[in-house]
């Protein structure tokens, strides 16, 4: 029996934030929390203490690149993957440089972001 | 460490230590030998002083009794007999059984036994004779006076007598015997020596020679390695290279990757050396930044593909004869690691040119097939004669309207009557299209109206203002194109049944006209054709009748036509009515359009005739109503009070009464305020026929 | 093709012309031409366009024109040398501006220079050109421009 991580979602969209939750292995992932902007997300960190969070770059109050930033600074360990609609590269970039790793670009498949969490793990295909 | 050093060089390492073992073995018994001969060598100096000692007994006893007899004092000499016999003794035994010697300076040497059969002879008869003349001579020197040492000398010396040369002569063969095993030894030690030192020169030589071996045959192993590695990068079809942390491009890459990039050489260059001048700057160093990504052991390569900047990237490549091809390159990374650490980044390179452009083709056909689908619809709707006469006509307005702009006048402005010219015609296709529901094209040159209608404004005008207006015209030329080839595609089954349906619809495209307009305009109307189609019409006389019709029924339904309500308002039915008739008399044709709208709009006209400078204001005050309808066919005069795309310009009645003069015709206008407007049309047949001979 | 493109081409040249003594020059009004037949005056400074447009730029001149403009610059050698040194030196203008007005997905080459009429090979044969006269003095000379996306 694989480890069960906890993780957090965090994204503007109602619509994507459901569709991840949806999409998730949940024998692997379990969701302790959602935030709508990364303000939220910093704030439900200490509480909800996830291991894995899936972060969209563009959202009001504070965008994802500040708030992996701000994260990285409080618990390094977290692994963030970047879920987001690129529209310059250069930005992704500096997501993974600030500390993310991995990252998928919306529009995304069901599978494609399963596969992508699993691998960010490191745990294989069942 | 030790045990791949074993492992691979087993062979070498045994070698190696038997070659020192063997050096080893050979120098210890060298050593050992060599004391031995040097042990030996002392027994060969101790065997010769004991010749020397058997002779200086006798004398020392000869020199006793000389004194003796002298009756002097021989205690001197005793002392030496003492000494000399008390040598002899100890260096005997220490020959017979091995132990301590005094050596020739006094010193303790230590002595072997004698073992070799001859020497052991010697000493046992040198023992025998040893053994009585040794008491003598003790007793000798135990002497206490003169007469018992007269009496023991005597014996003595007769002893001495008898056995001295025999002692000697032993004492001689003892050492010839022990120089004889010493140099046996010596011999043996060369003999060891040789053997050893054949052994170690053997020995080196196996090494030699196997080392060689196999240093060959990894050398071999090596270049062929090489020349395979070799061979792959210079026939493989992809850019391959390393990049190190430091983002240089390593010493091995293909071939290929230089004919990519220009030819330049790319061992050795930095990343963004090696992409310098061919992508954009900021390109480059996103592309650095992703490959620095790669180097990070926590990132999961295969969720970062998508960040790669470089994927699919359009270099621009400048080849001898200076001019430039663009290449369409893909790179791919991936990690090189050796015992889980990153240690560089292996990029593959793929000219991915064809499969671009085949994209990019692909995706071009799929638009213009998108708008071609569109255009098919509208032309699909339309009947093949009218498509031809418009393709013809409205390929003709365009190379009219390219000649008016090549006879502008040299170095002068331009002049204001072209573009007036200009206007017309296209304002003709405009209405032309549009009716064919071409909305594309009347977009098209609904925007050069504009442009005409800016330039015109403009106090100067130089060439430079109608390059908005020359660039319209291609995509007009290029849309047509379109058209026209679509038309033919569509002609070719549609030939053969040419001429059944020709007759019943050709006008249909008019009552589409209206509808579309009616939509637009938010009206109602109804039109009625009659008469058109049994009318002996030239090509060239329906296409002036068509667009003039067109023209007709657009400024009716922009202008003339009221909203429903407010026809209700003034007691008209809410449905508009258009009639068009034709029919021939006396030799020509005349056709009566008519609308029972608001008829056109005397104010509006007398204002716009004083305005633009027709004629002067007391002048234009006394025209009566009919002068001034007539005024609606000059170019710079519209009834309307907003410019559409479907009327207000003021050049589309300039260009119909300018066709209906080239075909020698006339017409008429009449208007009734709030009751309608008519216009009757002669085209003598006479003129037809002429120009259809 | 755009407005903007072609306003940039023919300011490469009428940059040219301002360096002359002469320098009233009057740019006509822009027409389409069929590349079937190639609109050529005596000399041709070619430019060779790739990148997002393909095709190629010149500008083409009277030998009449050339020469009196070598006279305004100062040059009084007016050989055929010169005089296509002076055509190359125009078309070299163009392709300047324009490298600098368009960068990167632009590229154009170094001029090549002919005389008499344009071999068809020049110019891609399904395409109209366009073409932009322009008036010095009492000569008239064109920039053509035929490209296609």
């Amino acid at each position: 029996m694989s480890q069960l991580f906890k993780m957090m979602i965090v994204d503007d969209s109602n619509i994507i934030r459901r569709k991840i939750e949806r999409s998730r292995d949940a024998s692997i992932f379990d969701v302790v929390a959602v935030a709508s902007d990364g303000e939220s997300a910093l704030q439900q960190l200490e509480d909800k203490t996830p291991d894995v969070v899936t972060m969209d770059l563009t959202m009001p109050r504070m965008d994802g690149i500040a708030c992996i930033e701000a994260m990285m600074g409080k618990n390094p360990d977290i692994k963030v993957l970047v879920v987001s609609a690129l529209s310059d590269k250069a930005t992704g970039i500096e997501a993974l440089e600030k500390g993310a790793r991995g990252f998928i670009c919306k529009p995304f498949s069901e599978l494609q972001l399963s596969d992508a969490l699993r691998e960010m793990v490191g745990v294989g295909n069942v | 460490m030790l045990t791949t050093l074993f492992g691979k060089y087993k062979a070498i390492v045994v070698s190696i230590a038997l070659f020192l073992l063997l050096d080893a073995s050979v120098l210890m018994l060298n050593f050992y030998i060599s004391f031995q001969i040097s042990g030996d060598a002392v027994g060969v100096n101790l065997a010769g002083r004991q010749r020397m000692l058997s002779q200086r007994m006798v004398k020392s006893l000869l020199d006793i009794r000389y004194l003796n007899d002298l009756g002097q004092s021989a205690e001197q000499s005793r002392q030496e007999l003492e000494k000399t016999y008390g040598l002899f003794d100890a260096t005997l035994l220490a020959f017979e059984q091995g132990g301590q010697a005094s050596g020739a300076n006094g010193e303790s040497v230590n002595l072997s036994a004698v073992e070799s059969p001859a020497g052991k002879k010697a000493i046992a008869q040198a023992r025998t004779l040893w053994s009585p003349f040794s008491q003598q001579v003790r007793s000798v020197i135990d002497s206490e006076n003169r007469e018992q040492l007269s009496l023991n000398l005597s014996t003595a010396l007769a002893m001495a007598r008898d056995m001295n040369l025999t002692l000697l002569g032993l004492m001689n063969d003892l050492t010839v015997d022990l120089e004889q095993v010493a140099t046996a030894k010596a011999m043996r030690l060369r003999l060891i020596q040789t053997v050893g030192i054949s052994l170690a020169i053997v020995n080196f030589l196996l090494i030699l020679f196997h080392f060689l071996k196999q240093l060959r045959r990894n050398d071999e192993a090596l270049e062929e390695a090489r020349r395979e590695t070799e061979e792959i990068l210079s026939t493989v079809n992809e850019g391959l290279f390393l990049l190190d942390k430091d983002m240089r491009v390593g010493k091995q890459h293909s071939a290929r990757l230089e004919s990519m990039f220009d030819g330049r050489k790319v061992a050795d260059l930095t990343f963004s050396e090696l992409l310098s001048g061919l992508v954009f700057e900021k390109d480059m160093k996103t592309a650095e930044r992703f490959v620095g990504l790669l180097f990070r052991a926590d990132i999961k390569a295969n969720l970062i593909t998508e960040l790669n900047p470089l994927n699919e990237i359009e270099i621009n490549i400048c080849d001898e004869n200076g001019s430039y091809s663009s290449r369409y390159l893909s790179f791919d990374f991936r990690r090189v690691t050796q015992k889980g650490e990153i240690i560089a980044v292996l990029s593959t390179v793929n000219d991915v040119t064809d499969r671009v452009k085949l994209e990019r083709e692909l995706q071009r056909e799929k638009e213009k097939g998108d708008h071609q689908m569109s255009l098919l619809s509208k032309i699909l709707h339309v009947e093949q004669d009218t498509l031809q006469s418009y393709l013809n006509k409205s390929w003709a307005t365009l190379d009219d309207v390219n000649q008016l702009l090549r006879e502008q006048r040299k170095g002068s402005s331009i002049e204001l009557a072209k573009i007036d010219d200009i206007l017309a015609l296209i304002h003709k296709f405009k209405g032309d299209s549009s009716a064919l529901e071409f909305e594309h094209l009347a977009n098209s040159a609904h925007s050069m109206e504009d442009t005409l209608t800016e330039v015109k404004a403009r106090p100067e005008r130089s060439g430079k203002d109608l390059f908005g207006v020359v660039v319209l015209l291609e995509s007009l030329y290029k849309n047509l194109e379109s058209v026209k080839a679509l038309a033919e595609r569509l002609a070719q089954p549609a030939a053969q049944d040419k001429g059944k349906t020709a007759k019943a619809s050709s006008w249909a495209h008019l009552n589409r006209l209206v509808e579309t307009l009616s939509e637009r305009e938010g009206k109602k109307a109804c039109l009625t054709v009659s008469g058109l189609n049994e009318v002996p019409w030239t090509p060239a006389m329906r296409e002036t009748l068509d667009s003039m019709l067109v023209q007709f029924l657009r400024n009716s339904m922009v202008h003339g036509i009221e909203l429903p309500d407010e026809r209700q308002r003034k007691g008209k039915r809410p449905v508009a009515r258009l009639d068009i008739r034709a029919c021939e008399v006396d030799g020509a044709i005349e056709i009566v359009f008519r609308d029972d709208g608001n008829g056109l709009n005397v104010e509006r006209l007398r204002k716009q005739c004083i305005a633009r400078g027709v004629a002067s204001q007391s002048e234009v005050m006394g025209w009566s109503d009919k002068k001034l309808y007539s005024m609606i066919f000059r170019a710079d005069i519209s009834t309307a009070s907003a410019v559409t795309k479907d009327a207000g310009r003021g050049v589309g009645m300039h260009s119909v009464a300018k066709d209906i003069a080239d075909l020698g015709g006339s017409v008429k206008v009449n208007s009734k305020p709030q009751s309608g407007c008519l216009f009757k049309i002669c085209l003598p047949l006479q003129a037809q026929q002429s120009e259809a001979a | 093709m755009s407005e903007k493109a072609l306003e940039v081409f023919i300011d490469g040249v009428l940059n040219y012309f301002k360096h002359t003594s002469d320098n009233k020059i009057k740019v006509g009004a822009p027409y389409l031409h069929n590349n079937t037949e190639p609109a050529t005056l005596d000399y041709t400074g070619i430019i060779g366009v790739s990148g997002s447009y393909k095709g190629v730029v010149y500008f083409t001149a009277p030998k009449v024109l050339l020469t009196h403009l070598l006279l305004s610059l100062g040059e009084s050698d007016t050989s055929m040398e010169n005089i296509a040194d002076l055509i190359g030196e125009v078309a070299n203008t163009i392709s300047g501006n324009a490298r600098s007005e368009f960068g990167q997905n632009f590229m154009i080459s170094v001029p090549t220079v002919a005389r008499g009429r344009l071999s068809e090979a020049h110019v891609p044969q399904a395409l109209r050109s366009y073409v932009i006269p322009i008036y010095w003095k009492s000569y008239n000379a064109a920039v053509v421009v035929c490209l296609e996306q």
